[in-house]
């Protein structure tokens, strides 16, 4: 490798280039940073030298930080010490250099090529919109390893430099500049007028840059020069992390220690303890689930959605239709108009279209709200959407997703109609959550072009999106769909056509069984605490009330006969449902009473249970209820493997924690699975079959891992 | 051979009455949908299409090239050129004409061409003498001077010149358009009672045009914020509207013994239209059905104070160059700016004596029967967007001809200032 060249530009002035061959960005991996080394010796021995810029030569990226690769496949606390020493000692080197040293950030900035710039006398930003500082490592389950912790608290002060390590949030090059972290920002076009300016402020000592980053305001010093100030802030950090995480994930909970052991030391003791805690944070479980996510979240990027090797030119997607201004047609709409997408929405009347279009509006309000539309942007953007009760236009679109109502004779007539109004190549797509793509497909001249995309409710925030081929549909289909999905900034994943598709499939058990437990006399609120601790973001009895207690109900009949015996829906939601007419949030009662700030326990819960002659439900353990919960939940998705529902583990798992918050910390359904052990998966799962009958049955693929001694994840 | 010029499809919004249903539309929004929705009509492929010509009298402030405005939020290509265009109420058609001559010009194949007008937002203006004291409010560096220019304000400074009447206005003749229509009235001995009736007919024309869904098959019903409720269709038809009430309302523009009131004018209104213009053979060769043919058109000028007989001189001019005889055009669609003003060159149009005197001709042009023109009611009834008007009519006068399988018609516009245009226009 020849990533690092010295220019002399003269005037005494050296330009340390980075630029690794054959890639698109510069990344500090062990071969960088071995090079790295060796150059930063070679400008010890250069006489005349008087500054040192170093520059990227990548358009659009400084660094992007170290190689997650390196990461992911530390598994021993010893070596990540190792390495993060020898990284850390390189990066020493720099900071000892004799002559003032300018790191020059134009482009992204990430991670450990941030701390690398930090050892720099002097950072220098651009204004470009490709400039993004940030330390992100948390995101990966660890934090700045290279000194990051130390140095940024160093430089800006802790209240500015905790919201950077904790989060991992990035910042354009101005905000850097305000936050102090570069000490000067230019356009990238002038950026060499801009150096040569620098260079002279340096030489000329006419400016006191240095004293210039000092944070002013008494408050200010208090919170950060004195102990009592610190530990308030401190204080605060530990709070709100612990309400963002829960404390499932370490990694923040490291750093703030980290920074809290190190800052008022010196440098040197602050790197070693960063170190300690880097290499637990590294190997542990936490980090491996998240980097193994980013890895999955990557590759889906590159999937185009088909198993062959044949390529299809790829359709820029101008112009959708959109069937039906419901809630589901109104946010597909959004996302469409947002993306700046002609969006023809039809709906078989005005009112309707009413509805739509303020629901659209509505989700847009936020983006004006937060400043980061100016109304008039927002007006435009609506004006992507055009209203009609007739198929006007429908022959130049390139897709037609339906989204009317859920029933199939409805959407078959909607489907019938669609055909004789749009193009030849027009893609035809149904959001359903519910019905067979392959039994709607039927109402179509044409079948292989038409598709299934399930989109979940609420459209504008959940980013999955499963994309369902029917027997017919064609793999251009298919591709193109999975592009659109993408374009909309979706993660679509292929599911095969079968009741409930993937995610629901899923789901429904791990709610019913929630069911169950409640009519065994468990309190609902118990079982919701208790999963919420498993980590999912809200508890299935919760989630009953979400989603609406009819709607579940309907599903889990519609299961109940699809699916077979196992997935026999609890009797007690016959009485919630059918006799005491609950339905949920959205009429205020369900398993839980609403009011306007909280919710509490609804009593006809307890009186239903009581009639059915439970009382109490207090000699079930809470591991017990998480086991039967989270346990039917795995065998079901190893029953989706089983039935080639889908054929990738990591898809699965990545569906589930983008469709219904599984906690990332745990990797997702199966890694979690194959974290416990297989075997005592199956053992539990036996044994409750034998104590609650057949809805524990165990998948038959799950006893041939064990059998073969494998286990369900690729990575 | 000369390639015939075709009009392939033409589509407009509802017309509200100004500061009604539409009032929170922009003009150039309100030409936005009627862009879109002729795209949608046609299923025109939007690369095809190389130029957008608007008209537009009141130029939003903040879109003073309204058809670039459009053009883009349209969605159109940023590299198509647009241009807007000015002839105060004939715009909207000079539009169609400019589209026309572009691409017998060879420049251009298929061109969107249209109207729009708020004239819900017209703005007010600070008067001149406000203006002043706002400059030197501006200007002043020292406290004492910003005091004083502060205090040199009076309250007469802040009553706002309507833009709306300064534009209705004549700037040579100091006459505002009622007062053109009040000269043609008395000139052509046209009594109030004539006007009264001819307003009574517009309103019961277009209320059971209204009732048989004609409007229908061109409007595109148009979103409003904040509700986004639909506006599906034209507000200002009075279905209820009698003899008694129109003649009781008083003459607007002539106080003393006028006859032209507000009634029997055309309504100050907001709307947009637009049509798709092209060439038979790109329409052939694109799969696109044809509405009609543009064949001649003509532009004229006469006297400001008789704006309102533009038509007859743009009609005469139009048939000498077709070659044709009033009665040879099946339907015909005169702008009713004011009912003093359509009869008023009804009456010229059958009278030897106006033929004579101005026309030059030994012979009377012609008469235009009522039951030829404006069919389906006119602007009295419908209203009056100034730059759309041209655009609708012309729209309007297709799809009536089509309905009633005729074959011939001209749509003729006054325009103020003194000047009139009139299209040729034939389904095949």
């Amino acid at each position: 490798m020849n990533a690092f060249n010295i220019e002399n530009q003269g005037n005494g002035i050296y330009n340390l280039i980075f630029d690794t061959p054959d890639e698109k960005v510069n990344k500090l991996t062990t071969e960088a940073f071995i090079e790295l080394e060796k150059v930063i010796d070679d400008i010890g021995y250069i006489d005349d030298i008087k500054l040192l810029f170093f520059k990227s030569n990548k358009d659009g990226y400084f660094i992007v930080g170290a190689d997650i690769n390196e990461i992911a496949n530390i598994t021993d606390k010893k070596d990540a010490a190792q390495i993060c020493e020898r990284g850390l000692a390189i990066i020493k080197k720099i900071e000892d250099l004799p002559f003032p040293t300018v790191a020059v950030i134009d482009g992204v900035c990430m991670g450990g090529g941030l701390e690398l710039a930090l050892a720099f006398d002097y950072r220098i930003s651009t204004d470009d919109k490709t400039t993004q500082i940030a330390l992100p490592e948390v995101k990966l389950g660890i934090f700045p390893g290279l000194g990051g912790t130390q140095r940024l608290p160093r430089l800006i002060g802790l209240q500015r430099s905790l919201p950077l390590i904790l989060s991992g949030k990035s910042v354009n090059g101005l905000k850097a500049l305000k936050l102090n972290i570069v000490d000067a920002c230019f356009h990238k076009e002038y950026l060499n007028y801009g150096l040569i300016k620098f260079a002279d402020k340096i030489f000329n000592k006419s400016e006191n840059i240095k004293r210039a980053r000092r944070q002013k305001g008494v408050m200010n010093k208090f919170l950060e020069n004195t102990s009592i100030g610190r530990s308030i802030v401190y204080r605060s950090a530990k709070k709100s992390l612990y309400k963002t995480t829960n404390g499932h994930y370490p990694a923040p909970l490291n750093a703030l220690k980290v920074i809290k052991k190190g800052y008022k030391t010196s440098l040197d003791k602050g790197l070693k303890v960063e170190t300690k805690h880097f290499a637990d944070v590294v190997v542990g479980d936490v980090s491996k689930h998240l980097i193994r996510l980013f890895f999955i979240s990557e590759a889906l990027k590159k999937y185009n959605g088909i198993d062959t090797q044949n390529s299809y030119s790829r359709k820029k997607i101008d112009k959708v239709g959109v069937l039906g201004a419901g809630i589901m047609g109104a946010g597909i709409s959004w996302i469409l108009s947002k993306k700046d997408t002609d969006v023809l929405l039809k709906d078989i009347n005005y009112d309707a279209l009413s509805r739509g279009m303020s629901t659209c509006k509505k989700y847009y309000k936020y983006y004006i709200k937060s400043r980061k539309m100016k109304p008039a942007k927002v007006d435009m953007k609506m004006l992507n959407i055009t209203g009609q009760t007739n198929y006007d236009g429908f022959k130049g679109t390139d897709i037609v997703i339906e989204a009317v109502f859920e029933d199939i004779d409805v959407k078959k007539q909607t489907l019938i109609d669609t055909e004789g109004s749009v193009g030849e190549d027009t893609i035809i797509a149904s959001n359903t959550s519910s019905i067979s793509i392959t039994d709607m497909a039927t109402a179509l001249k044409s079948p292989e072009r038409f598709i299934g995309m399930h989109f979940f409710n609420p459209v504008n925030r959940m980013p999955l999106v499963e994309v369902i081929p029917g027997n017919a549909t064609s793999e251009e289909t298919i591709v193109h769909t999975v592009n659109l999905a993408k374009q909309m900034g979706k993660v679509p994943v292929v599911v095969k056509d079968s009741p409930g598709f993937l995610v629901n499939r899923i789901l429904l058990p791990y709610m019913n069984e929630a069911a169950y437990l409640m009519s065994e006399g468990v309190k609902p609120e118990r079982i919701d605490k208790v999963i919420r601790a498993f980590g999912m973001p809200m508890g299935p009895l919760e989630l009953f009330d979400e989603v609406g207690i009819d709607v579940a109900y309907k599903v889990s009949k519609i299961f109940d006969k699809e699916l077979g015996e196992r997935m026999q829906s609890a009797s007690i939601l016959n009485n919630i449902y059918e006799d005491a007419g609950l339905l949920g949030k959205k009429s205020g009662k369900g398993v839980y009473i609403y009011s306007k700030r909280d919710k509490k326990p609804n009593p006809v819960i307890n009186q239903i249970v009581k009639d059915n002659g439970s009382v109490s439900g207090d000699n079930i353990s809470d591991k017990e209820i998480e086991e039967r919960i989270i346990y039917r939940m795995i065998n079901e998705a190893v029953y989706c493997l089983q039935e080639n529902i889908i054929t990738d583990p990591e898809h699965l798992d990545m569906a589930m924690i983008i469709g219904t918050g599984f906690p990332p910390f745990r990797g997702g359904v199966l890694k979690y699975a194959d974290n416990t052990g297989l075997d005592n998966i199956l053992s539990t799962l036996k044994k409750y079959n034998d104590k609650y009958g057949i809805r524990f049955t165990p998948c038959e693929l799950l006893s041939k891992y064990i059998d073969e001694n494998k286990k369900i994840c690729n990575i | 051979m000369k390639q015939r010029i075709c009009i392939v499809q033409g589509v407009r919004t509802p017309m509200s009455k100004a500061g009604s249903d539409l009032s929170s539309v922009s003009a150039d929004e309100l030409g936005v949908y009627a862009v879109k929705h002729l795209i949608n009509k046609t299923n025109i492929d939007k690369s095809l299409i190389d130029n957008v010509i608007f008209g537009c009298v009141a130029m939003p402030m903040n879109a003073p090239n309204i058809a670039r405005v459009i053009s883009l939020k349209s969605g159109l290509s940023m590299s198509l050129p647009a241009y807007s265009i000015h002839r105060n109420c004939a715009s909207g058609m000079d539009a169609i004409i400019a589209a026309c001559d572009k691409i017998e010009l060879g420049d251009n194949k298929m061109i969107i061409a249209g109207g729009a007008e708020s004239m819900s937002n017209i703005p007010l203006v600070y008067r001149k003498s406000a203006v002043k004291k706002f400059t030197k409010l501006a200007t002043s560096r020292t406290l004492s001077s910003k005091i004083k220019s502060m205090l040199s304000f009076r309250f007469s400074d802040f009553t706002p010149v309507i833009s709306l009447i300064q534009g209705l206005t004549d700037p040579v003749t100091g006459n505002i358009m009622g007062k053109t229509a009040e000269i043609l009235a008395r000139e052509f001995n046209i009594s109030r009672l004539e006007q009264d009736q001819y307003a009574l007919r517009s309103h019961i024309k277009s209320t059971a045009a209204l009732q048989d869904g004609i409007f229908a098959e061109e409007i595109v019903p148009i979103p409003v914020k904040p509700a986004y409720k639909y506006v599906v269709d034209d507000n200002g038809i009075n279905s209820k509207i009698t003899l008694e009430k129109l003649s009781s309302k008083r003459p607007y523009f002539d106080r003393i013994d006028g006859t032209v009131t507000i009634g029997n004018s055309c309504q100050v209104t907001d709307g947009a239209a637009a049509v798709l213009v092209t060439t038979e053979e790109e329409a052939k060769k694109h799969g696109l059905n044809i509405l009609g043919y543009i064949n001649h058109h003509t532009e004229v000028a006469l006297s400001p104070d008789r704006m309102g007989l533009g038509p007859i001189y743009a009609i005469n001019k139009l048939i000498d160059k077709s070659g044709l005889k009033i009665n040879d055009y099946d339907l015909f669609e005169i702008n009713e700016a004011f009912a003093a003003q359509v009869l008023a060159n009804q009456k010229a149009l059958d009278s030897k004596l106006f033929s004579e005197q101005f026309l030059g001709k030994s012979e009377a042009l012609g008469e235009i029967p009522d039951d030829k023109l404006n069919v389906n009611g006119g602007a009295i009834a419908l209203g009056h967007p100034v730059g759309m008007s041209g655009t609708r009519i012309v729209i309007h006068l297709l799809k009536e001809m089509k309905r009633r399988n005729l074959e011939r018609g001209i749509a003729a516009i006054c325009v103020g200032g003194g000047q009139g245009v009139a299209i040729d226009l034939s389904l095949a």
